[in-house]
């Protein structure tokens, strides 16, 4: 890829994802942009219902579609718009192009099939090759994921919670595809299966070579795995940056407010730092600052219209007025 | 496996001579006397007596349960009818082959078309599909099949002279009392597929299998349907043991000799041996049904399997 | 594969039980008949309906045509000197179905196994006490006591059915599905419950039946019935429910033949218990019920509302011509109160479970409670009619006499009111001496004029004892197509269809 490739390798522009409700419209997704280069993993970090999920969903094309509904805006996959896509075109492009590993993997494998059968079906939906090729491969990614291939005639019930899990990784990866989105992959595993999947993402990644975006609220592991980090915060990005920059000074309050909420294991912490109240009604957003109401150095203006993206200091954004003012807080 | 089939057919001894006990103790206690029914009321006392002894109805309850199972063990004899001295055997025999044919074809008809029905109510939830399919399933359930039967009769018969009213013999005298007996089991089924699919669908697993780009029709059958069969297998099983208890209703109605007439016929009159060859008959069915969906079970889900190693 | 599978599975479906041939129509007479058929052996069934099938496979000594006995399998016979024996001379030549021609082996034969077998028609054969070969082609039978004609004509019941001695013991206890008899047809098929199919027998004895092939169906909805018959599959349907008449009538192709029966439908008395031991009691019920209104709104006046004791057609009666028996409630309220009951009576009242016992049972509520009687009514199953109806303390009931053999009182009354049959078919504990030897002597004359007389004085008594309230005689109704003729329609439940032909 050449660099303008490299670049834009994944744009998504003026998100807009929403779900009509009994209780009202659930902006799920509001404003959101972001990109990602070819290579590149990305960690898109968050807490629970700030929209990471719909995101992903959103570029997999795999938003239920009553109730839910992309309701504006574009993703540029290498150049193309994934939503002007027809039906069948999508199809094809998911799995082939873009895969993704779920969180659970307890319930995320078809307990009735063999776990090869899993992976070959895969393979047979995006790549023409006769039977005994088809289950050579499937078997390939088997040992690639680090399970022996012998056991491919198995059940997925006969496997621990994390070879399950690379079964899952060997499946999305059985077709080469050029972006991974990862939701929470390690999340639903105990500390120790944890990095063992993430040493087992890491070899691939190299042995690959695919973008990807990891899903996670767990910094440490976003630490662990990602080039670059971007806050989501009620529908949208609120900060974005090369995770050394990120970790070293975060720009936003929201930001701040999540590092310093992480328990510091060297003091005696008789109570946990918390970001005082709640995130935002997604039926009811505010005009302005999404943040605005748990902000300590919010102003008035800040409710009044939203901020963008400024760039704090080189390729690290933020989407706080203050950071324009002062040009850094 | 064999071990596993062999384990469940040795439960129908207990089930067999749990169930002929009771039989035995209800006909015991039931009022009626066989021989003034067999013989007609214009019998003599004489006659009575003499038919009382020949059939063991003047012994103790004990010693004629303990006779039949000793007869059916050793001679492979549970005896004769008292009207028509066949043995019982054979009068069962007569029936069975035209309830077999009316309860498959039932079930045939109802499981084919139930699991489309209720395969498109889950994915079309809340369509028109789905709410008018859901009312005719209701309907289904509760009207009864004698009533459906005779309507059927009106329609296709008398007005339209379109089938033939009654008889078993071709099959076109078989499809009115296919689609009348399969109603119930039509509407069961339908209902079940559809909320174990609504159930399967929600599944991550099938939201896995989108993600890999499959289409939806192969999600539905391959990934969905297999899933969600086990409990639709516990359904038909018990659809069609019931159906091949026979069902006298339906067989009144169109004139069917199957085995509902011959039970029914048999208690009217007291004709105790073919009402115990005919509750026999029932237990066996309903005990290898059993046992054909248990092994089913363990084909479809893997899981099961496992034990039986 | 799964094609295989669902292709393999209509294949059977569609194959099993065979396909039957289709027979010619104007070849076969198909009767439509109310109950399944199981086995076709005369000793082990009291039930009408399969003696009308074995009428046409069997036959007998002699035959009834009207209200004489004329020969059949025999030429003629004799009334010996000790007046209870008749001697037989059988006809030559006559060929069972299976080849083999009738001799006096196989007529004692035949009787002797209809006395010995089981006990299903003892209630016909026990009067039976001696069957003697005298020689190739002469039997003699005998009876216990002189029974005269009444004997005689039980002789042409299908009981009385000789069969061929070889085929009986060749086949042993399946004969009941593979007969064999002298009758102008012979089996075909048997599909138990559903259908008998009859061919015509080509070596009969005497003229063959015109049509090829006769085959009576069984439809346990009377509504089927009546459906088969509009539609053309079934010539004859028998017991056609009063509520279907009106539209076989109004068919151009079909038509409703009524024949009196000898049914007698009557409340039971129990003699025994109070208030049935006052005879005033009795004789108030009998004011009070208003057998014409049965017989419309039950019956849609097809039956003979009772005029005696017995139906018309019971031989040596004279009912048809009697004035109707009166209905008077007033006269029955007055009645009672002589007897003690001026404010009436609460009783129970026993009616087996049949649509219409239970139609009738209404009305007679109905009539009773107008003069003062409350009926408690009991639905029972038939099956333990019989022995609710015997115990010493039941309560009346309604029911049907109606399966004699013939139309001779012996069969018709005797059962009912001779003191030898309480405790079994007298269930009224009836016992008048004068009676039962009036009725002894009754069977034992031979002299007509002399028979009507006896009986007369029976009836007489019984009209005033009134063990039991006589109501009613329902016709025998039977929906046929215009075409079929030459079948006579039996007060009897059994009609010979052997017969019939087509127009």
């Amino acid at each position: 890829m050449d660099q303008q490739q490299r670049e834009n390798f994944l744009e998504i522009r003026d998100l807009y994802v929403q779900y009509h409700t009994d209780t009202g419209l659930v902006k799920a997704v509001d404003g959101l942009n972001l990109s990602l280069a070819g290579g590149e993993t990305l960690g898109l970090v968050g807490e629970t219902g700030a929209g990471k999920t719909t995101t992903a969903l959103a570029v997999m094309q795999l938003i239920a579609s009553p109730p839910g509904r992309i309701a504006g805006g574009s993703i540029f996959l290498q150049g193309e718009n994934l939503l002007k896509k027809s039906k069948e075109e999508q199809r094809h492009i998911r799995g082939g192009k873009i895969a993704m590993i779920f969180q659970d993997p307890m319930t995320s494998l078809n307990p009735v099939l063999p776990v090869q059968e899993q992976i070959a079906e895969m393979i047979r939906l995006h790549r023409k090759a006769d039977a005994d090729e088809v289950l050579k491969k499937a078997r390939d990614m088997l040992s690639l994921v680090g399970i022996r291939p012998e056991r491919g005639s198995e059940y997925p019930h006969q496997f621990s919670g994390g070879m399950k899990q690379r079964v899952v990784i060997a499946i999305a990866l059985a077709c080469n595809p050029t972006l991974l989105i990862a939701d929470e992959p390690t999340t639903a595993l105990d500390v120790t299966i944890q990095a063992q999947v993430l040493e087992l993402m890491r070899e691939l990644r190299q042995h690959f070579n695919t973008s990807t975006i990891l899903i996670s609220h767990d910094l440490g592991v976003v630490a662990e795995l990602c080039d670059s980090v971007a806050i989501m915060y009620a529908g949208r990005i609120v900060e974005k940056a090369d995770t050394k920059n990120l970790f070293r000074r975060p720009l936003h309050p929201y930001t701040q407010g999540l590092f310093r909420s992480v328990p510091d294991l060297t003091g005696n912490v008789r109570r946990l730092d918390t970001i005082a109240g709640l995130p935002p009604d997604p039926t009811n957003l505010p005009p302005g600052c999404c943040f605005a109401s748990r902000c300590n150095i919010a102003e008035p203006d800040c409710s009044r219209s939203r901020p963008s993206m400024i760039e704090g200091e080189t390729g690290h954004f933020a989407a706080c007025f203050k950071l324009g003012k002062r040009g850094g807080v | 496996m064999v071990r596993f089939c062999l384990r469940r057919l040795l439960t129908l001894i207990p089930v067999t001579l749990g169930v002929t006990f009771l039989l035995f103790s209800l006909l015991y206690m039931t009022p009626g006397d066989p021989a003034l029914l067999v013989l007609g009321p214009e019998a003599t006392e004489d006659a009575l007596r003499e038919f009382r002894r020949e059939h063991g109805l003047d012994q103790p309850f004990l010693v004629r349960y303990g006779r039949f199972v000793y007869n059916a063990v050793v001679h492979q004899d549970v005896g004769r009818s008292y009207i028509t001295h066949r043995t019982v055997a054979s009068e069962i025999a007569d029936a069975f082959p035209v309830t077999l044919t009316l309860s498959i074809g039932a079930i045939f008809f109802a499981t084919l078309m139930g699991m489309i029905f209720g395969i498109i109510c889950a994915v079309k939830q809340y369509s028109i599909f789905d709410n008018v399919a859901m009312v005719f399933a209701m309907l289904g359930i509760a009207t009864p099949v004698f009533y459906l039967g005779i309507l059927l009769i009106l329609l296709f018969s008398v007005h339209l002279h379109w089938l033939p009213s009654s008889g078993f013999d071709t099959p076109a005298q078989r499809i009115l009392p296919w689609i009348a007996l399969s109603s119930v089991s039509l509407s069961i089924i339908t209902r079940m597929t559809r909320s174990s699919m609504l159930e399967v669908i929600r599944s991550d697993y099938i939201r896995t299998a989108r993600a890999k780009g499959q289409k939806e029709t192969v999600i539905i059958v391959k990934h969905a349907l297999r899933n969600a069969l086990i409990p639709i297998i516990t359904i038909i099983g018990i659809q069609f043991g019931h159906l091949l208890g026979g069902s006298i209703l339906a067989e009144s109605v169109f004139s069917i000799p199957g085995v509902g007439r011959l039970a029914v016929d048999a208690i009217k009159s007291r004709d105790y041996p073919v009402v115990q060859g005919a509750v026999i008959y029932l237990a066996l069915a309903y005990v290898l049904i059993n046992l054909l969906v248990d092994i089913l079970y363990t084909w479809i889900d893997p899981r099961l399997r496992t034990r039986y190693r | 594969m799964k094609t295989l599978l669902v292709i393999a599975v209509f294949a059977m479906l569609f194959g099993l039980s065979g396909v039957t041939p289709a027979l010619a129509k104007g070849d076969t007479l198909t009767v439509g008949i109310s109950l399944g058929i199981k086995s076709l052996d005369p000793h082990t069934t009291t039930q009408a309906f399969v003696h009308t099938v074995l009428a046409h496979i069997n036959e007998t000594l002699v035959g009834i045509e009207g209200d004489s006995v004329v020969p059949l399998l025999a030429e003629s016979w004799e009334l010996l000197d000790d007046k209870r024996s008749y001697r037989f001379t059988l006809k030559q030549g006559v060929k069972f179905h299976n080849g083999e021609v009738m001799t006096a082996d196989d007529v004692v034969f035949s009787f002797k196994r209809a006395s010995g077998q089981g006990a299903a028609i003892k209630a016909w054969s026990s009067y039976l006490s001696d069957v003697e070969k005298v020689d190739d082609r002469t039997v003699i039978l005998r009876t216990a006591r002189p029974l005269s004609d009444a004997f005689l004509g039980s002789l042409g019941h299908p009981w009385a059915s000789i069969l061929n001695k070889k085929a009986v013991i060749s086949t042993g206890q399946d004969y009941g599905t593979a007969p064999v008899g002298t009758g102008k047809f012979r089996l075909r098929r048997l599909v138990t419950g559903d259908r008998v199919e009859l061919e015509r027998f080509d070596d009969y004895h005497a003229d063959k039946a015109k049509v090829k092939n006769l085959t009576f169906r069984t439809f346990l909805e009377a509504t089927s019935r009546t459906i088969e018959l509009e539609s053309g599959s079934v010539d004859v349907v028998v017991d056609v429910p009063p509520v279907d008449i009106s539209r076989i009538k109004e068919n151009p192709d079909l038509e409703i033949v009524a024949v009196p029966s000898w049914r007698n439908y009557h409340i039971g008395l129990n003699l025994k218990k109070a208030p049935y031991d006052n005879i005033k009691v009795r004789q108030a019920i009998n004011l009070a019920v208003n057998r014409p209104g049965i017989v419309k709104v039950v019956f849609r006046g097809y039956a003979e509302p009772a005029r005696g004791p017995v139906p018309s057609i019971v031989a040596y009666s004279d009912y048809k011509n009697s004035p109707d028996l009166p209905y008077d409630p007033e006269k029955a309220k007055k009645l009672l109160a002589e007897a003690g009951f001026p404010n009436g009576f609460k009783s129970g009242f026993i009616v087996p479970e049949r649509s219409d016992f239970q139609n009738i049972a209404t009305i007679l509520q109905s009539n009773l409670r107008d003069v003062g009687i409350d009926l408690k009514i009991n639905i029972v199953d038939y099956g333990n009619f019989a022995d609710v109806a015997r115990q010493p303390d039941h309560d009346p009931f309604v029911n049907n006499w109606g399966n004699p053999p013939t139309s001779n009182p012996f069969f018709a009354i005797d059962p009912l009111i001779h003191s030898k049959f309480i405790g079994q078919t007298n269930r009224f504990f009836y016992s008048n001496p004068k009676v039962d030897a009036l009725l002894e002597k009754g069977v034992a004359v031979t002299d007509k004029a002399e028979k009507t007389a006896i009986y007369k004085e029976v009836w007489d008594i019984l009209n005033v004892d009134l063990p039991m309230i006589p109501l009613l005689a329902p016709s025998n109704i039977f929906g046929k197509t215009k075409s079929l003729k030459g079948v006579t329609f039996s007060s009897s439940l059994i009609t010979y269809y052997g017969n019939g032909y087509f127009e």
